[in-house]
């Protein structure tokens, strides 16, 4: 209660008219804990905006039965597939602002597509409540193919042009190309729906290399990482570079939950020391670290605001590049 | 002309126009282009499942015109009903069913969220069991008052999840 | 090997607490499966959670249980209603429904059931032989060869389109405009949604198939009543005779051929990833159609029909884990959910999963072939149950299948949107009986639309658009030529 009451104060920080309220609310546990017990009191649907059988939506059954013995109601994993997580963070923007709805998506899908298409939500369309993990994106291939490193790899590309690239969304098309343009290779990008499609096409040679979110590290030695998409190298795989040290940009990483933005503040409040709790779950860390073999780092939504501005920006940058 | 072929020709004209509606409008006004230089438009898929439609609907219109007297080989060439004469009876039974529909399905999703699942079906159930013809008024009510609340609570339990 | 394996496997799967589950398991799917709208895939995804507290073998066992059950379960309604709940059941209505009418309900369900059973089986036996190395094969499958698998499927069309080939096309041509909506699956640009955002994910099949195939039957129903077509006492099946409810092993059996056919395109389905429960079925009556010396009898009440509608769509519930167990790729959503379930447990499915966990795999193999013999057991007695429901007046469960239907479409999603769309549909469904297009082309269209979308589009830019590789790929080139195969021979018939 104690806890709750302090996240609230410290959510109202800066914004007059919700402040006032809240502080009242801190004053006073009796109206603070009415207006508290009020959420969650129906299930909570927790939106996937990608295929079932990735990475994503296991992690997300498993957190959600985590969640919900925090929140003392049933959480609802429901997937809505389509345009990279545009499908999903669409539906979750124009959803009632009531914490009954949140998405769990990489964060990417959230900034991403109002920069490049139209959509109706932008980054500003959520309150970002946490960030749970982050997901091992890597440049894979497999180990029979004559490119063993990322050096060898883009000489290779240079004197075979027309390679195939599987992709999962348009932000790691784009980032393809970006590539592509540093280093005068050309290559096809390839859409697919999530790592359940991207994988026969890799390992069935149909494709030359592929964009994984993570999905290579249940493969071992079937797969190779040539580079890390992430800002640092992967921890699974030390020798391969990161693309900030050659190219200075990297791609946003983190798996975050947010809800719509007008979602009132002790709501989110609530949900994220929930969330808090439910990531400190001993399954859900055994299935993260162990099975899924990413981090289990949680990150607040006060610590979440710098890192969104970054990504903001870090994007922005990769757009003009590969746009004329 | 005999009122099978006169169906065959109101039906094909219905298909077609509504195909050139949809492929004249439809898709050309909510559809994009093609980004990439080697992917197909949009627009073709469904452009194409619409050129389908229409060419077809324009061959019913056709053949139901040309050989008006032919019954029988007209029947078996583009297949209609075998129902019998039927036309005019069909088109107003059709007016007739299809409003009863609408109206019953307006109420229904009007109704759901503001009262509920329980009563909105109470209602429902019993409009249709009255509708086909039930009189024995014992078995509408109960048939009304059960089957709502036991899946309702159903829902709920074994399912978990709230009915509205 | 295998068999030493196996039989300690059937050590380890004989425990009476994994029999009750594995029995509770296919008794769910069942009763899930019946109603419209739910089917496996519902029934999994609500059912995993609760296996959170069971031993991994308990708890693969239970959903592989339930997994069986969903899938036949569907046939119930489909044959006593004419209102199948999932495109899967579809082309079973087309024999069950015409023999129930004519007094025979009991041996229909018994037919579904029993060639449910053995497509199951057969699928489980080959899923454990082959698994691996089929697993290899599997990944031969690409784009090039999807779109030649789609581009055959569509010949199917032909063979379901009732009494009115052009009607037919024309329905399955307004199957694939309708699945054109949504975001297009390249670009991710909008497709005629109206910004509509529930449009966005395209029209729910769930919501789509309910309407159309489910709830237009009853709507044409209750109509035909109030015009005073029967009696408001009269039951399901008017000429109800027991006697003519006994199907003899000989009756059955005399289908083998059609039995393994449907078997084996359920478990060639099933493998490849994402192909789905529905097409196998749709192939499996189609091909039986084809097959057929006697193809005008199928849609009259034949029990062939339902035979081979029933034993392809359960053969791909074996076989989709073939995927699943040697690449940790999902067949189907079911299978998708299965990895998820097997993840929870500690199994990370993949090419290390039998190495790792080959004992787990080996009794879960056992506890497979054991649900078969249970889901007989089980299959059999609820034919008991659902015999009495022949006996209910129409007018009575007419109505309640209506709302069923509303809460089996609001259910999953839980949107209203998705309620409204089953109610236009369900018109628009009946207006399409009414006027003599077939709803199963409308529903075979509006599955193979995207399909063949993706897969061509992803062809197209993998082979930088040229479609040589159609021809080039064997794989392609076998399901290119029986599609002109199937062209050819359909024209010289007419």
């Amino acid at each position: 209660m104690l806890d709750r009451i302090r996240a609230s104060v410290r959510r109202a920080g800066g914004r007059s008219a919700a402040a006032a309220t809240l502080l009242a609310a801190a004053l006073l546990p009796g109206f603070q804990g009415a207006a508290v017990a009020a959420y969650p009191e129906k299930p909570v649907t927790l939106v996937v905006p990608y295929k079932a059988g990735g990475s994503t939506e296991t992690m997300a059954r498993v957190y959600a039965k985590a969640l919900q013995e925090q929140l003392g109601q049933p959480v609802i994993v429901s997937t809505r597939p389509g345009g990279g997580g545009a499908v999903g963070a669409t539906v979750v923007a124009k959803a009632a602002p009531d914490g009954y709805t949140m998405l769990f998506a990489a964060a990417s899908a959230l900034v991403w597509p109002p920069m490049t298409q139209k959509v109706e939500y932008g980054p500003d369309s959520f309150r970002w409540v946490a960030s749970i993990t982050e997901y091992q994106q890597a440049l894979i291939t497999t180990p029979d193919k004559p490119y063993k490193t990322y050096p060898e790899l883009i000489a290779y590309a240079k004197a075979h042009p027309g390679m195939n690239f599987a992709d999962q969304n348009a932000l790691s098309r784009s980032f393809i190309k970006y590539i592509g343009k540093k280093e005068g290779v050309t290559w096809t990008a390839i859409p697919t729906k999530g790592g359940g499609e991207m994988v026969p096409f890799l390992l069935g040679g149909k494709v030359d290399i592929a964009w994984s979110g993570g999905v290579h590290q249940k493969f071992g030695d079937k797969m190779h990482v040539l580079a890390s998409f992430n800002p640092k190298r992967l921890g699974q795989s030390p020798d391969a570079p990161s693309l900030k040290e050659i190219y200075g940009i990297a791609m946003p990483s983190y798996a975050v939950i947010v809800v719509p933005k007008d979602t009132p503040d002790d709501v989110v409040a609530t949900l994220e020391k929930a969330l808090k709790e439910a990531s400190k779950d001993k399954a859900f860390d055994d299935m993260v670290t162990n099975k899924l073999k990413f981090p289990n780092q949680f990150i607040g939504s006060e610590e979440l605001k710098p890192l969104v501005a970054d990504m903001v920006t870090g994007l922005k940058t990769v757009l003009e590049e590969t746009r004329n | 002309m005999t009122t099978d072929h006169r169906e065959t020709l109101v039906i094909g004209l219905v298909v077609a126009a509504l195909s050139a509606v949809g492929m004249l409008w439809l898709i050309p006004a909510h559809t994009n282009p093609a980004a990439g230089p080697n992917d197909l438009s949009p627009a073709l898929v469904p452009e194409i499942a619409l050129g389908v439609c229409l060419a077809l609907g324009v061959l019913l219109v056709v053949q139901a015109l040309r050989r008006p007297d032919a019954g029988a080989a007209a029947t078996a060439a583009v297949g209609a009903d075998d129902d019998g004469p039927r036309g005019l009876r069909l088109a107003r039974d059709l007016a007739f069913d299809l409003s009863v529909w609408a109206v019953s399905c307006i109420v229904l999703v009007q109704l759901l969220p503001r009262i509920g699942f329980i009563a909105t079906s109470a209602m429902v159930l019993a409009g249709w069991c009255v509708f086909a013809g039930l009189r024995s008024i014992p078995t509408i009510v109960g048939v009304a008052l059960v089957v709502p609340v036991v899946l309702d609570r159903l829902c709920w339990y074994a399912l978990t999840v709230p009915l509205p | 090997m295998i068999l030493d394996q196996l039989l300690a496997g059937f050590g380890a799967a004989l425990d009476p607490i994994n029999m009750l589950f594995m029995a509770a398991g296919v008794a769910l799917g069942i009763v899930v499966g019946i109603l419209p709208g739910l089917g496996s895939v519902t029934a999994l995804s609500i059912l995993i959670p609760v296996t959170f507290y069971m031993s991994p073998l308990v708890a693969i066992a239970f959903l592989v249980g339930v997994n069986k059950g969903g899938t036949s379960g569907g046939a119930v309604p489909a044959i006593l209603l004419d209102a199948p709940g999932t495109p899967e059941a579809a082309a079973t209505a087309l024999d069950g429904h015409p023999l129930c009418k004519a007094g025979m309900p009991v041996k229909a369900m018994k037919a579904a059931l029993y060639s449910s059973v053995f497509g199951d089986t057969l699928s489980d036996i080959l899923l454990i032989l082959v698994a691996a190395p089929f697993a290899a094969f599997a990944l031969q499958f690409g784009p090039a060869e999807f779109t030649a698998i789609v581009l055959f499927s569509f010949t199917l069309i032909a063979g379901l389109s009732g009494r009115s080939l052009a009607k037919g096309i024309i329905a399955a041509g307004l199957g694939v405009f309708l699945s054109t909506i949504g975001l297009d699956p390249v670009e991710s640009t909008p497709r005629m949604t109206f910004d509509v955002v529930e449009l966005y994910d395209g029209i729910s099949l769930n919501a789509l198939a309910i309407g159309v195939l489910a709830l237009s039957s009853v709507i044409q129903q209750l109509f035909e009543m109030h015009r005073g077509g029967a009696s408001a006492r009269q039951s399901i099946s008017p000429d109800y005779d027991p006697a003519k409810n006994r199907l003899t092993a000989r009756e059955f059996w005399s289908n083998w051929r059609t039995l393994l056919r449907s078997a084996a395109i359920g478990s060639g389905i099933g493998m490849l990833p994402g192909l789905g429960v529905s097409l196998a079925a749709f192939l499996g009556y189609g091909s039986a159609k084809r097959a057929s010396k006697t193809p005008e009898k199928f849609g009259t009440g034949h029990l062939e029909g339902i035979m081979a509608t029933e034993a392809a769509n359960s053969a791909v519930v074996g076989a989709n884990l073939v995927p699943t167990i040697a690449l940790g790729i999902p067949g189907n959503i079911a299978a998708a959910l299965m990895i998820g379930a097997f993840m929870v447990h500690g199994v990370v499915p993949g090419p290390f999963m039998m190495e790792s966990h080959g004992e787990l795999i080996y009794s879960i193999f056992a506890s497979m072939l054991i649900a078969d013999g249970i889901h007989l057991v089980i299959g059999r007695l609820g034919i008991r149950i659902w015999g009495h429901i022949t006996r209910v007046p129409r007018t009575v469960i007419l109505p309640v299948v209506v709302v069923l239907c509303v809460v089996g479409v609001y259910v999953p999603t839980q949107s209203m949107f998705d309620v409204g769309v089953m109610l236009v549909f369900g018109g628009l469904g009946y207006l399409m009986r009414r006027t003599g297009f077939s709803i199963v082309c409308l529903v075979i269209g509006f599955l193979l639309g995207p399909m063949f979308e993706t897969s061509l589009r992803q062809t197209m830019l993998m082979y930088k658009s040229d479609l040589s590789v159609l021809v080039s790929s064997p794989i392609a080139l076998v399901f290119v030529l029986l599609t002109l195969y199937s062209l050819w021979r359909f024209a010289r018939r007419r």
